[in-house]
């Protein structure tokens, strides 16, 4: 398991508060000697940034990424032109072992493009999966109401087999990240049986039950993503991507709501108040813009992409993710994974335990 | 003779001999990691040994590196207490630094006397005791330039500025009593340091303010110095902006280099990240960045190979623009009334910072969407 200081490498062309948030969020990492940072991008620019906040140039430098950054701010556009310059530069670092991860706010697409063409896939990986954290009701021996959701990546999953990949490379995340020894896995489909959804999900299903070493539960509804029924929940990129949106949509709505609430009625603050404990709980999972990324998983290398209107404090909680996705060996558990996935398979391996869903 | 002639020569520091330069340091945050400021950090100073105490990393090689290459004195002026002489004499004595001249604030007298506000009124304290120590230089005959090393923890920057003024009698007396009342002082104290004004020769013998961030602090904060203080990271940033400025030459830089790598584990990228970073901040220029990458590091055999080619691999691929080097001796009028409150402003912000650093917002901040406030 690797034990060097961590050194992460930002694109700082991407993201909608880009650059100032991450040289904010980088010059933090640098003075708490969370990990070594390395910037890409605009170097005056990024320069001019710095000279605003205390950092550590030790732990923090600065790598010309062959583009400026736009000058009118909100130039999505531009921004995305410049990261088409600046993120390769980002990747050859992380590919030639300068840094041991990449965490990048420009537009998925964009990323996927680069990153298949820059960043090797572990071998046997048809496809790399993002994951996510979704808020979901306490479960029993996890300190975190989370579950993972993979995958996110807004693209569309071809066949059964990149979603038995995506169930393995989970487990292996849910294994090496959260420390549970036996995660529990479940697919994503319109109904319980195993008959239930599109023909991958039905084959994928199949699969599954076969998996040695895999505890996977069956199926799950959109409607019980939230109940904590697993530990991981593997869905086509697409429907992750909608389901993770739908998400955040909901939990951005009923702040909103909440403080409309607030400035509305003296009534409604007083109720608010005496929910105070439970608001704070619900606030703590479903601010989505703090998670620190998602992770592309199925890669030789650590990619993380943050959300694109991140701010400091989930640029912030990149590198910390960063850190630990490097310290306890995620990229050899999800290899580990992947390689024994190659090895023949149990037909009775598993049989799903979520209510009588096989 | 010059620095450089003298570096070429390495010269020691020898006995009856006038000195080319006076080294003026701060102790605590400069060349210690100690916190005099808090009870705990005095309890710490007084029990810990000499061997035990902690240096901040590439100061010790600095300062002894520099005492070492020129003939020079080595002037102290702490505001830590006087019953720590003893301990802070026997830790330079340990660095095989020879210092020549120690002045240590006496809070017992300000105690005795009832004079809470001298313990913690640095301004005064500490511009008194600068003129003092030139005064003992002059009586020896020894009244050359001066570099001045501080921290960004209290008002270091102001006080080297307004004594290098002061000095060159840039600041009117009137003005300077204003200030010095301003700034904490007793009207006695006052009296004294305009006493010891009329008495140091009319001569500015400042050439470099450095003022290492040790407390958070951004380089833009000594902006308002217009040029007179030079903002650095560490002692490898020093000792790169005083070769750039011929004030010292290769063997201070790598015996500093050397300290870091091997007594405080600093990795090539880090080493590497400083001199980037001192490039780009116009404290060294490029040929000299490049230098030491290419030619003085690998030439040390304290360095391994390996060492020396990352740092070398990493700067010469990675370097971005940089800035001109900063030019040296502007003397330019400061506002030293309005900078007296700006640090007062920011030391206590960063007090405040502190002690919220932990907080959580609360549920009311939340709700009114006031959190980033």
């Amino acid at each position: 398991m690797p034990h060097s200081r961590t050194t992460v490498v930002f694109d700082t062309y991407g993201g909608l508060q880009a650059p100032a948030a991450i040289v904010r969020a980088a010059a933090r990492a640098s003075r708490e000697g969370a990990a070594q940072v390395l910037l890409v991008g605009d170097v005056a620019a990024l320069q001019d940034l710095l000279g605003l906040v205390p950092y550590d140039p030790m732990r923090l430098r600065l790598v010309p990424g062959g583009a400026a950054f736009p000058r009118r701010p909100g130039d999505t556009l531009a921004q995305a032109q410049a990261a088409r310059v600046g993120l390769p530069v980002a990747l050859q670092l992380l590919v030639e072992g300068e840094a041991h991860a990449l965490v990048t706010a420009s537009p998925a697409d964009l990323v996927r493009e680069l990153v298949l063409k820059h960043v090797p896939l572990v071998p046997g990986c048809r496809a790399p999966a993002a994951v996510a954290m979704v808020p979901t009701l306490p479960r029993a021996g996890q300190d975190e109401p989370l579950a993972l959701l993979l995958d996110v990546s807004g693209r569309r999953t071809v066949d059964a087999e990149e979603l038995t990949q995506f169930a393995v490379m989970g487990a292996a995340y849910a294994r090496a990240i959260s420390g549970l020894a036996e995660p529990s896995v479940a697919l994503l489909s319109t109904g319980p049986s195993p008959l239930d959804g599109p023909p991958e999900v039905v084959a994928a299903h199949q699969k599954l039950r076969t998996i040695k070493g895999l505890r996977f539960v069956g199926n799950l509804r959109a409607t019980e993503l939230s109940r904590g029924l697993a530990d991981v929940v593997v869905a086509d990129g697409l429907v992750g991507h909608t389901v993770h949106g739908l998400l955040e949509g909901l939990a951005d709505m009923t702040v909103e709501a909440a403080r409309y609430a607030w400035k509305t009625k003296m009534t409604w603050r007083v109720g608010l108040r005496l929910l105070s404990q439970g608001v704070g709980m619900l606030r703590k999972v479903s601010e989505f813009k703090d998670y620190g990324g998602a992770p592309l998983l199925g890669l030789q290398h650590l990619v993380l992409v943050a959300n694109p209107d991140a701010g400091e404090m989930a640029f912030e909680n990149a590198v910390k993710l960063a850190t630990t996705c490097h310290r306890k060996g995620l990229l050899a558990e999800t290899a580990r994974a992947l390689q024994a996935l190659d090895t023949p398979s149990d037909p009775a391996a598993n049989s799903p335990a979520i209510g009588g869903r096989a | 003779m010059s620095p450089q002639d003298s570096a070429k020569r390495g010269a020691r520091p020898r006995e009856g001999q006038v000195p080319e330069v006076v080294y003026r340091w701060d102790l605590d945050k400069t060349y210690l990691h100690t916190d005099f400021s808090t009870v705990r950090g005095l309890i710490e100073a007084a029990v810990e040994s000499a061997q035990r105490r902690r240096t901040i990393p590439g100061m010790r090689a600095l300062l002894s590196a520099l005492s070492q290459t020129f003939d020079a004195r080595v002037v102290v002026v702490s505001g830590s207490p006087t019953f720590l002489r003893q301990r802070i004499l026997a830790m330079f004595a340990l660095h095989g630094i020879r210092c020549d001249r120690l002045v240590l604030k006496d809070f017992g007298a300000a105690v005795r006397r009832g004079r809470l506000r001298s313990l913690s009124a640095q301004v005064p304290y500490k511009l008194k005791a600068h003129l003092d120590t030139r005064l003992w230089l002059a009586a020896r005959g020894e009244d050359v330039g001066e570099i001045c090393f501080g921290d960004d923890a209290e008002v270091d920057a102001l006080v080297y500025c307004l004594y290098a003024d002061v000095c060159a009698r840039r600041v009117p007396p009137a003005r300077l009593a204003r200030l010095l009342l301003q700034c904490g002082a007793y009207p006695d104290e006052v009296a004294a340091v305009m006493e010891r004004v009329s008495l140091v020769a009319e001569h500015d013998p400042v050439r470099r303010v450095f003022i290492h961030l040790e407390g958070n602090s951004p380089p833009s904060r000594y902006g308002a110095y217009r040029g007179r203080v030079t903002a650095t990271f560490n002692a490898f940033q020093i000792a790169l902006n005083l070769t750039e400025e011929g004030l010292a030459d290769e063997r201070v830089l790598t015996a500093v280099a050397e300290e870091l790598v091997q007594e405080h584990r600093v990795t090539a990228d880090g080493l590497a990240g400083s001199l980037e970073d001192a490039a780009r901040r116009g404290l060294c220029g490029l040929e000299l960045a490049q230098r030491v990458a290419v030619e003085l590091l690998p030439r040390t055999s304290a360095l391994d190979a390996g060492f020396t080619s990352i740092f070398a691999d990493r700067v010469v691929k990675r370097m971005g623009p940089v800035s001109p080097p900063v030019p040296v001796g502007s003397v330019l009028p400061l506002p030293y009334e309005n900078l007296f409150e700006a640090e007062r402003a920011f030391g206590k912000a960063r007090s405040l910072a502190r002690k919220t650093a932990e907080r959580i917002p609360g549920l009311s901040e939340f709700l009114s969407g006031d959190e980033d406030l």
